[in-house]
């Protein structure tokens, strides 16, 4: 009776720990719920008489544009199967603002970014530098390899190498939100929200 | 005898697996590349060099010069006092530090197999306690990590084990046994004392609650851990250097964002020295406990993880403990309670569900027993890194494991449970090359010193200076230094223990009290101007300081002790070179690999101010610097790129090929009418700084060109020195 609740306790610890447990893990690692930045329309921005409003349009324009080569240099690595999930997955992807500071929730982010974007993700050379995952300390970033890497079956330096990567790509999402952001105020007024402060 | 003998052999068997390919290395390579690790090394020779000389004053000058460091920061030493005298009797010293990783594991499975034999009266269940102890998670990352007093964990189950023979049958000789083997650990660490204290507490609640003990059991029990405590009274004063008094702890503290970055700011060295305070070490300190607590995910998911932060007993563990749980019942609950105790303690003061940062705002409401016992149970902060009283809940799994198969033996063929076991031991053993990452596959360190440094030991006396100098490690070069004096012996100005606050601020306060070492402070990462006067270059040499050692060659660096901003950290820059030369004249020792600057005997101070601007120096910014995008530069056979155009004296650069049998590069200054190429070898595993005059009068194009074979190397701090 023993051997046989041993046996039984055993199988049950064993199938915990190879099935259950990393679906735990994806839970716990990723409990923050996706928000997508506010809509805001260019063109109707357009109209705004603020040269400033102007100025800053053009500046998300351009990083539209630039998030859009990136988007280009994923497709180039993914097949229309990885394309197709990652698009479905994007929708989950933890808000970026939130994300755009060095150490925050750096693990939960990579394991969504890695998931939507796959291996090889080369930023375009316009993309900044200066991404969450430079800033982010060595220990998060050492959770966030680990996790990449048995994500994807990498080793440590493939995963570092993408990670760096994706980071600097999300970056230019993280640029595009705060101009949104300090774009809002301009939009023009809804019958819910306030109107644009007077030119 | 023959059971122990034959336990023996098999635990060298299979710790010899468990860390291979290190035993195939032993006196050439470790096993960790953790500024702990190099920290270590020096000590054990340090110490076999008090030996030798019998010299046992506690403080030293060889390191932390001119202020002196005191050994008992290092707040243990009897293991690497082991090592010395391996040293002093001729052991070279990297073996002697690997055989004490091999030995640390070897004792504590033989350990752990003898609480399982005293538990069971068997060697059978001894086996699987000795093999679910020493193949955990956590004894692995901290070996990695280069914590190898962590991982001579043997004296934690010989003193469970002493308990257990205690409550049997309680004589004073038993009980001196036990008090014995704590007054012991202290020596050997101090974090294990507490934590054998606190399984004794919970052993002595468990067995008091079942009754399994008279009163004189308890009183013997009792008076056991207070004579322990007792004897142990004299290092606690001394062991306080290593652990200073604890900060509080709060959840506002765990929940706020830039608390982290402030502290990863300290913790990468990139904060200046000169501000450093007491209140934003010690916040270091609080959030270290945050840091350093292990996540539900971890504790849940047991996996076997290389990063010692994250690790926990272990699937294994968990498996075999619950089902010994489950076959031993009553004589196993006991031992499946404190596991489940210690694991939840190490959990820290707050829930993390996923290694979260910062804590989630929900998690502050919660405190976990750790949080009130660090406020109020007196000590117990000392235990300032949570996730290591996961070895009591590895002990205590493996204790339960045992007392669980000894109890199938009536009931399950004896061949079966030893195919069980023998099981058990392969697939444990073997865990690093199938395990989580195969932390196994990865490379060991190589513990080589740069010949140079044995030149350096034959200069006349005088103490060193090595740049850039930095109040961290953030890099394993940088963590490094430290180790070379074991061959040059000579004193050495540096500083490397975080948790050391005292000996920071001492630091700090030499340092930046002299603008030259100020200057030299991170100079890597710091552009011109520099500037200083004689006065303070006197006053280096008055101190004693003779030679400046800078590095040409930098192996890289797999760890990044401070993430991408310590890339770097370690590479300086022409406009630093040009400085040093300028001032000390043509290197006094120098090869490929590092430079040595010597001082004069004194240095007149004529009221000279000394300025470098940089104004000459341009960095050339390209997307394929490796700093913009983490992009190589690659080039076809044949194909160029143009780094520089206009006028140029001299250029330098650092890079690293990325091909596993290193790399070649021409560099090709074209002028008018005439092209100069030379080739630039790149060795694999390395960045290398390429430097290279320029004999031009007017404007010239440097390029860099693939001659005879594709190249791919990464490319940083390309300058130019324009005139």
């Amino acid at each position: 009776m023993r051997a046989v609740a041993s046996g039984c306790v055993a199988l049950a610890a064993l199938a915990w720990f190879a099935l259950v447990a990393p679906q735990v893990s994806k839970v716990l690692t990723n409990d923050h719920q996706a928000q997508a930045p506010p809509a805001l329309s260019v063109a109707t921005m357009r109209r705004h008489p603020n040269p400033q409003v102007q100025a800053r349009l053009d500046d998300l324009q351009r990083l539209s544009k630039q998030e859009q080569l990136a988007y280009a240099a994923i497709a180039t690595v993914l097949t229309e199967d990885q394309r197709a999930e990652g698009e479905a997955l994007q929708r989950d992807l933890p808000p970026v603002r939130e994300n755009s500071r060095a150490n925050t929730d750096v693990v939960a982010l990579t394991r969504a970014l890695l998931d939507t974007y796959g291996y090889g993700v080369l930023p375009p050379p316009e993309v900044t530098s200066n991404s969450p995952w430079k800033g982010a300390d060595p220990i998060t970033q050492t959770r966030s390899v680990q996790a990449l890497a048995r994500a994807r079956r990498l080793d440590d330096e493939q995963a570092k190498q993408v990670l760096g990567r994706a980071f600097a790509l999300l970056e230019v999402q993280v640029a595009k939100a705060d101009l949104i952001d300090e774009l809002q105020p301009y939009a023009p007024s809804t019958p819910d929200g306030p109107g644009p402060p007077a030119p | 005898m023959k059971g122990w003998a034959a336990a023996a052999a098999l635990y060298g068997v299979g710790v010899l697996l468990f860390l291979w390919p290190m035993p195939a290395h032993l006196g050439t390579a470790i096993w960790g590349d953790r500024f702990d690790a190099w920290t270590t090394l020096w000590l054990i020779d340090h110490l076999a060099d008090r030996l030798v000389t019998l010299d046992f004053t506690a403080t030293t000058d060889q390191i932390l010069y001119p202020v002196g460091y005191n050994l008992w920061s290092f707040g243990h030493l009897a293991l690497q006092a082991i090592g010395a005298v391996l040293v002093a009797l001729g052991v070279p010293l990297v073996a002697s530090y690997n055989l004490l990783l091999i030995g640390g594991l070897w004792t504590s499975a033989m350990a752990a197999h003898a609480l399982g034999r005293e538990l069971t009266g068997q060697h059978l269940p001894g086996l699987l306690a000795g093999t679910v102890f020493a193949t955990s998670p956590y004894l692995y990352g901290e070996g990695a990590a280069g914590c190898i007093e962590l991982v001579a964990a043997g004296l934690l189950p010989l003193h469970a084990l002493t308990l257990v023979r205690l409550v049997r049958r309680p004589t004073v000789g038993r009980a001196a046994q036990a008090t014995a083997v704590l007054a012991v650990i202290g020596p050997f660490n101090w974090y294990y004392t507490l934590f054998a204290g606190l399984f004794a507490v919970g052993f002595l609640a468990w067995v008091v609650l079942e009754r399994r003990v008279d009163k004189r059991g308890v009183a013997l029990i009792v008076g056991s851990l207070t004579v322990a405590a007792v004897l142990d009274v004299p290092l606690i004063l001394e062991a306080r250097r290593e652990t200073p008094t604890r900060p509080p702890i709060s959840s506002e503290l765990f929940e706020e964002l830039d608390a982290f970055e402030r502290v990863s700011d300290i913790t990468n060295g990139v904060q200046p020295l000169a501000t450093l305070t007491e209140a934003g070490l010690e916040e270091v300190d609080a959030v270290q406990v945050f840091m350093n607590s292990t996540s539900v995910d971890a504790l849940l998911t047991g996996r076997f993880e290389l990063n010692p932060l994250r690790s926990t007993p272990g699937a294994l563990a968990w498996i075999a403990g619950l089902a010994g749980w489950a076959a031993g019942r009553r004589r196993a609950r006991g031992w499946m309670l404190i596991a489940l105790g210690a694991s939840v303690l190490t959990l820290g003061p707050y829930p993390n569900l996923g290694a979260q940062v910062p804590l989630a705002d929900w998690a502050g409401d919660w405190k976990l027993p750790y949080g009130w016992a660090y406020e109020h149970v007196p000590f117990f902060s000392k235990a300032y890194r949570p996730y290591r009283i996961g070895i009591i809940a590895s002990q205590c799994l493996s204790a339960a494991a045992a007392v669980g198969v000894a109890s199938l033996t009536a009931s399950v063929p004896r061949r079966a449970l030893a195919g069980l076991v023998a099981l058990t031991g392969a697939l444990g053993f073997s865990q690093p090359f199938w395990a989580g990452g195969a932390p196994g596959n990865r490379p060991l360190s190589d513990a080589a010193v740069p010949p140079l440094y044995e030149e350096l030991a034959s200069l006349p006396e005088g103490a060193v200076i090595e740049l850039p100098l930095q109040y961290q490690p953030v890099t394993i070069t940088n963590a490094k230094l430290q180790y070379f004096q074991v061959v040059h012996k000579l004193p050495l100005l540096n500083c490397n223990q975080l948790i050391r606050r005292p000996d920071l601020m001492a630091f700090r306060d030499y340092v930046t009290g002299n603008p030259f070492l100020a200057t030299l402070l991170d100079i890597a990462r710091q552009p011109p101007p520099y500037r200083f006067d004689d006065a303070s270059l006197a006053a280096v040499v008055d101190d004693g300081f003779r030679y400046v050692v800078v590095h040409r060659d930098v192996p890289e660096d797999t760890v990044r002790l401070a993430g991408e901003q310590s890339v770097t950290a370690d590479r300086v820059g022409q406009p630093a070179l040009a400085m040093l030369e300028e001032l000390f004249g043509p290197p006094r020792l120098e090869d490929v690999s590092m430079a040595v600057y010597e001082l004069p005997a004194a240095w007149p101070d004529e009221g000279r101010v000394w300025t470098w601007s940089g104004d000459d120096v341009v960095e050339v910014q390209s997307p394929l610097d490796v700093r913009s995008f983490d992009l190589p530069l690659k080039l076809a056979d044949g194909a160029t790129w143009t780094a520089w155009t206009g006028q140029a004296r001299a250029v330098s650069f650092w890079a690293r090929p990325l091909a596993d049998h290193g790399d070649a590069l021409a560099l090709r200054v074209i002028s008018t009418g005439q092209t100069l190429a030379s080739r630039v070898e790149l060795p694999t595993g390395h960045w290398t700084l390429v430097s290279r005059s320029i004999e031009s009068l007017g404007p010239v194009r440097l390029e860099l060109m693939a001659d005879g074979a594709p190249v791919s190397v990464e490319l940083t701090e390309l300058q130019v020195v324009t005139r």
